[in-house]
């Protein structure tokens, strides 16, 4: 089993930066130490271009540089080396953050703050007047499933998914063209990464970029429209999601109850047919994709994975 | 040297210099900083964000519990100024006030220092900073957000601080005022007393006035006629003659070759006396005059340059004719010279400024004019004192000086003895006279009474003040005054003799036997009341800017540096300046120590001369450029109830631009190029 990387999608390739909602050249981060040693190559070379309007997953394992590459986005850290436009404007400055929302991996805020005055106080820094923050508040704080006793009580006092949830508020409070969620899911139930996902369709149906960051592959393969997965801070492969999965010279014969002799019987009867032994072409999980990566790039296989 | 001299020779040398900032590099710093550099940031500036981060900040502190250690501070308060021994009720008050300022000053400025310096650090470190900067926030808004809400914590502690200060003073002073009132219907009180306490059931202890003091203190044996006729007595008074030479002035000590009898250079004495009654020693004759013995003194750091001995020493006459000048009598009016010899030129030609001290017998009298020193380059030997020229550059640049002599407190004034009655003569000039009240003008005084002397007379001390207005000549009639030791006393003289502000108080002791010490300060004129709680105020309001100082310095460190080791930069940039100052490190200071622990190897003295040298001057380059928080300092003003004046808030608002505003224009900068994520 090979993974072919999908091919270059062709509009990708003719929209220019400037229409872009997020382009990126070369971007590289190195971290270092105090003396300005190199540390960690946490990005190596990244190329992105993400269109506007769509929901574009940004995959791969822990450390692999998903939360480096937001971060380079919002100008929380500088890249050191390449470029990273947003909307064809540097990435970084104010005018550009107006039009950004930001989720990031963990609900950073105000933990002596209470949820509504969170929201409020994050509407002044856009500068919204009172009178709309009036208005968008509760609507907002009813989007993200916060109820009318939860919106009183001071943000220490929050559950994980609670947390998680205002944070999505207070990303959302400008009503942004461009968000981004950095591990979105994580710490919510069930019902909660649901609605998550749904909220993700609807503001993709709202015209919205979303840059979703995941580890979560069932996050991804439900809402994504596009992804790249990156290893070590290089992209190992970027496509739509139905391109990247289909897997065109695979067969699989399903049955139950067979022994390892009949098993063997069988694996030598397709072996004597060859090619043309099954009709259909069933899609691999987002996650054999994954671990396929992951094990061609590590060489280890230390990530191991159930046979297919 | 006793360090009220040091006091005393220093106020005599300054003139109150106005203090000049060097703006300049500020304004740069704060130009390229903000408006060039950031002048996108500058554009965009919307001060509704700046509120609410520091809204935030601000709550931050006090969901943080700061404000909890200011009853903390009352706490302390209350219970140290229960532990204290008052002599008194001005005294409770004044210790009371010192505590309650003293509380305040550190718990704002401790705050301010670790709030301003640990919250970026922090909210590096828990990522809140993400949420911040990820909006259309400008480095700028948050730099200044800050820096408002540490201004708002400090100006809320303050609030607090100072309406307990306020009650609690208020509480105290009722207490005492009615035990005053009680002291008062006691019949067996004695005047001093009575005045004193009098005076305090007037006004209340919680006062604030303003006061002047003399430009100058001087003390003579007799009142002198105008400009002439100054006496020292000699044992008990002593004069200094301020000198000023450059470099070459002293022609001899620069040219070594010069052939022996040619040209000197030499002081002249030319000081007339006069014996007290019964004062002549048996078998003296008037040709043999009573001796002055003289010691020069380095200005700048007020010790002994040159001793009598070593004038002598280098000398061609007699030794003791030159350690000891014997004027010539005051009939023959006559000139003693004396040769400075190479070395002590070169000497007094290095320190630059210094003083010729001229101390006398006892039971003369001594008169020392302007030309009662003075240096000459000439022919030493050549007798007609008309040939002797006064070098250029050399004269007295001021009036002699003419003391008491000095103890702890001051300098001593004696009773009357053998008709001879000291004055003691402060100097007002330019003096805002207050509205009098029924014609008269208010005075305070503080003295220390020495009944050291085998004293019979157990009388009271009385002072005779009388005012000599300089315009006029007039003197007024006698006031007397009974003063206590220690203690403020108030009294009060005509208006008419104050009215044309040049004037001198004449300050006489009636008691022979009695010494009586006072200092400059001893006598201040009360020139403007105000309320307690508006003056106290100012001086919160100064604290408050010197807590913004702190905190700006403090988050300015936490910018580039971990939290604990911005709170030491802080301190050492606060307190730079100030700790160099006065520890009194200037130039000379190498000299003096090559002079104190290398007396003879001349090689290792020039070594450790210079590199001493040049680790001052580096020192003092580093200090040039930190905050002087020498003007913050108003506690002891507070305490002593003088008000502070708009002078004194607005020098703290200098600094405050001078220094405050370019570190925050420096901390945007550095917040700008920083990565704020941990
Ligand atoms: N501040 C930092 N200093 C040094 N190394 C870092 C820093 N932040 C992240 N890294 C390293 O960079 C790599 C990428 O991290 P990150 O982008 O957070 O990964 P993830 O994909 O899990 O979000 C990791 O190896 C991580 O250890
Ligand atoms: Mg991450």
């Amino acid at each position: 089993m090979s993974v072919q990387t999908a091919p270059p999608a062709s509009s990708l390739e003719t929209i220019s930066p400037a229409d872009a909602a997020v382009h990126t050249e070369k971007l590289t981060k190195v971290y270092t130490d105090f003396w300005g040693r190199p540390k960690v190559r946490a990005l190596d070379d990244l190329d992105l271009t993400i269109r506007r309007g769509e929901v574009f997953g940004l995959l791969g394992p822990n450390g692999s540089g998903k939360s480096t590459t937001i971060k380079l986005l919002l100008g929380l850290i500088f890249p050191t080396r390449g470029k990273a436009f947003i909307m064809g404007k540097p990435c970084g400055s104010p005018e550009i953050n107006s039009k950004i929302g930001f989720l990031p991996e963990e609900s950073y805020l105000y933990r002596f703050l209470n949820g509504e005055e969170t929201l409020y106080f994050y509407g002044r820094l856009f500068k919204i007047p009172h009178r709309d923050l009036k208005k968008r508040v509760p609507l907002l704080l009813d989007t993200v499933g916060l109820d009318a006793k939860a919106r009183k009580r001071k943000l220490r006092e929050y559950s994980k998914g609670m947390a998680r949830r205002i944070g999505l508020a207070q990303a959302l409070i400008n009503d942004p063209d461009l968000i981004l969620l950095d591990e979105p899911t994580t710490g919510l139930d069930p019902i909660g990464t649901r609605e998550m996902k749904d909220l993700i369709v609807s503001l993709k149906n709202q015209g919205k970029t979303v840059i979703l960051c995941s580890h979560l592959l069932a996050d991804v393969q439900d809402v994504c429209d596009r992804i790249t997965i990156l290893f070590r801070g290089r992209r190992q492969t970027l496509g739509h999601v139905k391109d990247l999965l289909q897997d065109q010279d695979i067969t699989q014969v399903q049955a139950k109850g067979l022994t390892p002799q009949q098993i063997e019987e069988l694996r030598e009867y397709v072996q004597r047919f060859g090619k043309g032994a099954q009709i259909t072409h069933p899609t691999t999980t987002l996650e054999d994709l994954f671990i396929q990566i992951v094990r061609d790039q590590s060489g280890t296989g230390s990530y191991t994975s159930s046979d297919t | 040297m006793s360090p009220a001299m040091i006091n005393l020779l220093s106020q005599a040398e300054a003139s109150e210099p106005a203090v000049q900032y060097p703006w300049i590099i500020p304004a740069a710093i704060v130009l390229l900083g903000v408006f060039v550099y950031g002048f996108r940031d500058v554009l965009r500036f919307s001060f509704g964000r700046v509120w609410a981060i520091g809204g935030v900040c601000f709550r931050d502190a006090i969901r943080r519990k700061v404000l909890w250690i200011t009853p903390l501070a009352m706490v302390g308060v209350v219970i140290v100024s229960q532990l204290q021994k008052p002599i008194d009720g001005p005294d409770a008050i004044r210790q009371t006030i010192k505590f309650c300022f003293f509380a305040t000053a550190i718990v704002v400025t401790v705050i301010a220092l670790i709030t301003a310096a640990t919250n970026l650090p922090r909210e590096i470190e828990n990522r809140v900073i993400f949420t911040i900067v990820t909006k259309p926030v400008t480095r700028l808004e948050i730099t200044l957000g800050k820096i408002i809400g540490f201004s708002r914590v400090s100006a809320a502690m303050l609030i607090i601080m100072g309406l307990f200060t306020v009650g609690y003073l208020h509480l105290r002073s009722w207490s005492w005022e009615r035990s005053i009132a009680l002291e008062l219907e006691s019949p067996s009180l004695n005047a001093s007393d009575r005045g004193w306490l009098e005076h305090f059931h007037e006004q209340g202890l919680l006062q604030a006035r303003t006061i002047t003091r003399a430009g100058r203190l001087m003390q003579y044996a007799k009142l002198p006629e105008g400009n002439t006729g100054r006496w020292m007595q000699g044992g008990s008074q002593d004069s200094m003659i301020p000198f000023r030479v450059e470099p070459g002035n002293l022609a001899q000590a620069a040219n070594p070759a010069a052939a022996a009898g040619a040209e000197k250079a030499y002081f002249i004495f030319n000081i007339p006396y006069e014996a007290l009654p019964g004062g002549e020693r048996p078998g003296d004759a008037a040709a043999t005059a009573p001796e002055v013995q003289i010691q020069i003194i380095d200005s700048r750091s007020d010790r002994v340059l040159v001793s009598g001995e070593q004038l002598a020493m280098k000398g061609t006459q007699k030794p003791d004719e030159l350690q000891n000048i014997r004027p010539a009598s005051a009939a023959l009016n006559g000139f003693a010279r004396i040769e400075i010899p190479r070395a002590v030129g070169q000497q007094l030609e290095q320190a630059g400024s210094f003083y010729v001290q001229l101390m006398g017998q006892p039971n003369y009298l001594y008169r020392v004019e302007k030309d009662a020193v003075q240096i000459a380059v000439g022919n030493l030997d050549d007798p007609d004192p008309a040939k002797a020229q006064i070098i250029g550059g050399v004269p007295p640049a001021n009036e002699p000086i003419i003391r008491g002599g000095l103890s702890n407190t001051g300098q001593q004034l004696r009773g009357p003895e053998r008709g001879v009655e000291p004055v003691a003569i402060y100097s007002f000039k330019n003096t805002p006279i207050p509205q009098s009240i029924n014609g008269q003008v208010p005075f305070e005084l503080k003295i220390v009474i020495d009944r050291t002397d085998d004293s019979e007379s157990d009388d009271p001390t009385l002072l005779a003040m009388q005012v000599k207005d300089l315009k006029s000549q007039k003197i007024s009639p006698q006031t007397l005054v009974y003063p206590e030791n220690r203690r403020t006393t108030f009294f009060s003289l005509p208006a008419e003799y104050l009215q044309s502000g040049e004037f001198e108080i004449l300050v006489r002791n009636r008691n022979s036997g009695q010494t009586i010490s006072l200092n400059e300060s001893a006598l201040l004129l009360i020139a403007d009341r105000q309320p307690f709680a508006w003056n106290l105020f100012k001086g919160l309001f100064i604290l408050w800017l010197f807590s913004l100082l702190v905190a700006i310095v403090a988050f300015f460190c936490s910018t580039f540096l971990s939290w604990p080791i911005a709170v030491v930069l802080s301190i050492l940039i606060v307190l730079g300046k100030w700790t160099v100052l006065n520890l009194d490190i200037g130039t000379g200071i190498g000299a003096q120590f090559a002079q104190e622990y290398f007396p003879t190897n001349t090689a290792a003295a020039t070594v450790v001369n210079q590199s001493v040298e040049a680790l001052t001057r580096g020192l003092t380059l580093v200090t040039a450029v930190l905050p002087d928080i020498g003007p913050f300092g108003v506690t002891e003003q507070i305490e002593r109830g003088g008000t502070i004046s708009i002078q004194q808030v607005r020098e703290p608002l200098k600094i405050l631009l001078v220094f405050g505003l370019p570190v925050t224009a420096l901390a945007y900068v550095l917040l700008r190029n920083k990565e704020v994520a941990p």
